[in-house]
């Protein structure tokens, strides 16, 4: 767990005002509204957020994966010196397989039914590095067993569909570190795996991390997840963030009423099943027709009518790096004066 | 197990489905012998991973499937030695919510249309109290009735699945199975929909039968928790004792792997369940979970444990129910491990 | 939702997050943007430019379409002035002194309306069967298939000629002949929808709602079906106008001196070398007939279908 920001070093990513909008038939849609972060190596960013929230489309925006009736919209990605959104097609394929690695929610749809999986790995290794096939069958072997797969070489014989779920996803982990990417972007990569199957995963992620010193974009839907492998958090919501913070000082103290909110409604095994949840009213806004002012303003407990009226700004709430976007941020731990 | 005559009873009920696979054809039984009861009034949940069951066990009790053998009991009647009329008002006892809610409405049928065309089935009412009816349920599930012209596609997933549970409502069942029901939803809805089972269960005095793979969500709605392992149930009780004191390894694995969002990444614990659920067309021998279990020994995979009564209101299928260690006290599990 | 939606409103089961998109604000800009929506219209003016003169026929022209004229035979259309093209007969007149464009126009007018009526019999008949083939099953599902098969593999147009021949040419018959023509498609198209639909939830919670298997079929199901019936049917009407014009041309169909675009045609083979006009006008009309609805079913797939309205 890193405790404090390591802002002596130079971040491995840098996102600056990234903006990605959609055209659809009601117009123009802002999926992602200003984002900026940075991510340290070794460390691991989690994006958290509900449906539109708009962190998966983030995560793509910054892999170049954005396509028609979607684009980037303003921004910089920095990463190795370079603005990754003024690649071209090319150079952006050739990074993603060697200097990003990405882990997707279903493995099955990064991996190709037709061909098995030692094929896919050395195709990986050949078409960025000059190597023998051999030399490449090895290498996968070796980050096969590196994320945990029993009997790794007879695994290359293997194709996707005769795996099982989480060893399907150890095997797009493999993939994923094949070239020894600085960086990974998993975009909801336990979603679709069971409980005992999700443990293991974030466990294997975790201690990849630390032992080969990668920075970790994560994303997901799930708190309980995200604290339990991120060591930064960015909270979205509406294509907005609304906070971000170290993961513990987050889930301690949500300066958001959002995010302290959303903790509140989440059933924890702690939850005093006498005591209805703190649901969040309403519902989730139409990207199509997002709040004038704060975009959380509508649902909130604490919203004024500056709230309504004005967008309150990303700002800096306390130390380690941690920012709200709020004209008035919470001081209070979770379990007080949150919900109606 | 239960002192109070049960709705639904589940008597050695075993289900079996005839595959055929890359290695030729094979029986897949996904249910191994389940005995279930459900008290009136009583929300139990059933927990499990994927193919553990819990699903073919939902379409059991709504006579979506019939047992292979064993026999499913709904206020007493054999589910499968129904006459004609009482297939036809079988319906009227028990109803299904579903996991997707859009796809469990039909796409082109107004809202107000899915949820008085159960009504029309059952030749309920004239037209008008049907009409009235249609808002009463509306307006219970917490929707206005100008809802009822708008079709599945113009509302939200919370507002789907509260069509769902209206319309499931509308016979008037005693018992709800609800397959599922909040997984597909954002974690503010999720609460939200919860809430209105809780409300609508205390209010009209339903009986729950709860599936879902989430033991945080369980823990929150049910009374008594069923957790179920490759078409078993393994343990039984209250969810009180269960969640606190959990009497078979697999339960205490579970409940160790829920990513929690109150506890800090650094107090997390870290003993995992090794490898994955076996397949159910090829059953370990002896305890299903014996291929897994942290703290297995040979008797394991020799016999079957069969589910006994541990502890007063709760019960569990493990040979050495005793020696599992409490929660959060896995250092002892682990070095039993052989 | 585990994942996040893409902000598309292509389905709108998907996003909850694009919930409330303000509606009926203006259903015409709405259907005008969608995928498909101008080529469904361009192809539906043409069909109704061209039906609705065939059905204005006698308002249109003056000529009687079967009144013969020796004194004006094989004049050509009127801009060859040369050749003693006037006014008075606009697209020239055939071997018979007959007046061309009143001719295409009432022939336009009998092909349409069997076409049609063709048309109306298969989409009764393949539905119906494929409705029983698809909620019914197991043994019936099969023999209606095999049935479907049977004719698909038979050249049908042999089988049409054998039924002409054996019988006398009437319109009754011809009706029959073009119903059964087109039923397989609809019938295999149906069947195939229902299946795929019988698998989804909300059909299996009419069934625990007690919906009787027929309730299910017709009050469920079949609205679901309802837009791929839409696209067979365009996609038929051109076939069975080809079909009538080829069975009249084969001197099979409508007898003269009705006129037919089919039996204009056989009769113009014989000018080819002299008087073009005579058979390559109708075969202009059946081929701008059949265009304009290829246009239309071709946008109403694009319109029916979910994946391609992402925009």
């Amino acid at each position: 767990m890193v405790s404090s920001l390591p802002t002596d070093r130079a971040p491995a990513l840098s996102v600056r005002n990234l903006t990605t909008v959609f055209q659809t038939r009601e117009g123009v849609v802002r999926a992602v509204d200003n984002l900026s972060f940075d991510v340290y190596p070794g460390e691991c960013v989690g994006i958290v957020g509900e449906s539109g929230s708009g962190k998966s489309v983030a995560s793509l925006s910054i892999m170049g994966l954005i396509g028609y009736p979607g684009r980037v919209d303003q921004g910089q990605v920095e990463f190795g010196g370079r603005d990754l959104l003024l690649l071209n097609d090319k150079q952006m394929r050739s990074i993603r397989g060697t200097q990003i690695g990405i882990i997707f929610q279903d493995p099955l749809t990064a991996l190709n039914p037709l061909f098995t999986v030692g094929r896919q790995m050395t195709d990986v290794v050949r078409a960025h590095r000059k190597v023998s096939k051999s030399d490449a069958a090895a290498l996968a072997v070796e980050k096969l067993r590196l994320v945990g797969v029993s009997a790794p070489e007879s695994r290359l014989s293997a194709y996707p569909w005769e795996l099982s779920g989480g060893l399907r996803q150890r095997v797009a982990i493999a993939m994923a570190l094949l070239l020894d990417p600085q960086l990974i972007i998993a975009d909801e990569p336990t979603t679709a795996l069971d409980v005992s199957i999700q443990a293991q995963i974030i466990e294997l992620l975790r201690s990849l991390k630390d032992q080969l010193n990668f920075s970790l974009i994560f994303v997901s839907h799930d708190l309980g997840v995200i604290r339990s492998i991120a060591d930064r958090v960015i909270v979205m919501y509406a294509g907005h963030t609304l906070e971000t913070s170290q993961v513990d000082a987050l889930f301690q103290q949500p300066n958001h009423p959002y995010t302290a909110a959303l903790l509140g409604s989440a059933p924890t095994l702690a939850s005093d099943p006498n005591q209805p949840l703190p649901a969040i009213e309403g519902r989730l806004p139409s990207l199509n027709n997002v709040p004038k002012g704060c975009v959380f303003a509508p649902r909130c407990h604490f919203s004024t009518e500056r709230c309504v009226s004005e967008r309150p700004l990303l700002q800096t709430a306390g130390q380690d790096g941690r920012q709200v976007a709020c004209f008035y941020p919470l001081g209070a731990p979770v379990n007080e004066g949150v919900g109606r | 197990m239960t002192a109070v005559a049960p709705v639904v009873a589940m008597e050695n009920v075993v289900k079996e489905y005839a595959v055929r696979g890359q290695g030729g054809k094979g029986t897949l039984r996904a249910l191994d012998g389940i005995d279930l009861q459900v008290a009136r009034g009583e929300i139990v949940g059933v927990v499990g991973e994927s193919g553990c069951g819990k699903s073919t066990l939902a379409k059991l009790v709504v006579r979506m499937e019939s047992p292979s053998s064993g026999r499913v009991l709904i206020e007493g009647q054999d589910a499968a030695a129904l006459s004609k009329d009482e297939i036809r008002t079988f319906p009227r006892k028990v109803q299904l919510v579903f996991q997707d809610p859009y796809g469990a409405l039909a796409p082109r049928m107004t809202v107000g249309g899915a949820i008085e065309d159960p009504l029309r089935i059952h030749g309920i009412g004239d037209s008008a109290s049907r009409k009235a009816k249609v808002s009463e349920l509306l307006t219970l599930v917490g929707l206005g009735d100008r809802l009822a012209s708008r079709y599945p596609h113009q509302l939200s997933g919370g507002q789907r699945q509260r069509v769902n549970i209206a319309r499931a409502l509308a016979l008037e069942p005693e018992i709800l199975v609800l397959d599922e029901p909040v997984s597909s939803l954002d974690v503010s809805v999720q609460a939200q929909v919860l809430n209105l089972l809780r409300s609508l269960q205390q209010q009209l005095g339903l009986t729950y039968l709860f599936i879902s793979h989430d033991l945080r969500v369980v823990r929150y709605l049910c009374q008594k928790i069923a957790v179920m392992y490759l078409g078993n149930v393994v343990e039984y009780g209250t969810a009180e004792t269960v969640f606190s004191r959990p009497r078979h390894p697999y339960t205490l694995a579970l409940l160790n792997s829920i990513p929690d969002h109150q506890v800090s990444m650094r107090d997390q614990r870290s003993v995992l369940l090794r490898g994955e659920v076996p397949s159910p067309i090829e059953r370990p021998s002896g305890c299903p979970f014996h291929t897994r279990c942290p703290m297995a020994r040979e008797i394991c995979s020799e016999s079957r444990p069969m589910l006994r009564e541990i502890a007063p209101g709760q019960w569990a299928a493990c040979h050495f129910s005793e020696d599992v260690p409490a929660l959060g006290d896995q250092e002892r599990m682990s070095a039993k491990a052989p | 939702m585990a994942s996040t939606a893409l902000p598309l409103t292509g389905d709108p089961g998907a996003s909850p997050a694009m919930e409330d998109a303000p509606q009926e604000l203006s259903w015409w800009r709405d259907f005008l943007g969608r995928n498909g929506a101008r080529t469904f219209l361009i192809g539906l003016f043409l069909f109704t430019l061209i039906a609705g003169a065939a059905l204005a026929a006698p308002l249109i022209t003056e000529h009687d379409p079967s009144r013969n004229n020796i004194t004006a035979r094989l004049r050509p259309p009127f801009w060859n002035k040369d050749g003693g093209g006037s006014t008075e007969f606009v697209l020239g007149t055939d071997g018979l002194g007959r007046d061309m464009l009143s001719r295409m126009l009432f022939g336009m007018r009998v092909s349409l309306v069997l076409a049609v009526a063709g048309l109306l019999l298969s989409m009764a008949l393949g539905v119906t069967i494929g409705l029983i083939s698809g909620l019914v099953g197991g043994r019936i599902d099969m023999i209606l298939m095999r049935l479907v098969d049977l004719q698909l593999a038979f050249p049908y147009i042999v089988l049409a000629m054998a039924i002409v021949a054996a019988t006398k040419t009437s319109i009754g018959i011809l009706i029959i002949l073009l119903g059964l023509a087109g039923w397989v498609y609809f019938a295999r198209v149906v069947r195939g929808v229902v299946l795929q639909e019988m698998q989804k939830d909300y059909v299996k919670a009419a069934q625990v709602l007690g919906a009787s298997r027929w309730r299910i079929g017709l009050r469920y199901v079949l609205p679901n079906v309802m837009p791929a019936i839409a696209i067979i049917a365009t996609l038929q009407l051109p076939g069975l106008i080809i079909f009538e014009a080829t069975l009249s041309f084969l001197g099979l169909g409508i007898q003269p001196p009705t006129p037919s675009l089919g039996g204009m045609m056989l009769d113009g083979s014989q000018y080819i070398a002299s008087a073009w006009w005579v058979i390559t006008l109708p075969g202009l009309a059946i081929l701008l007939v059949t265009m304009s609805l290829n246009i239309m079913s071709d946008g109403l797939r694009q319109l029916l279908d979910p994946r391609l309205q992402t925009v």
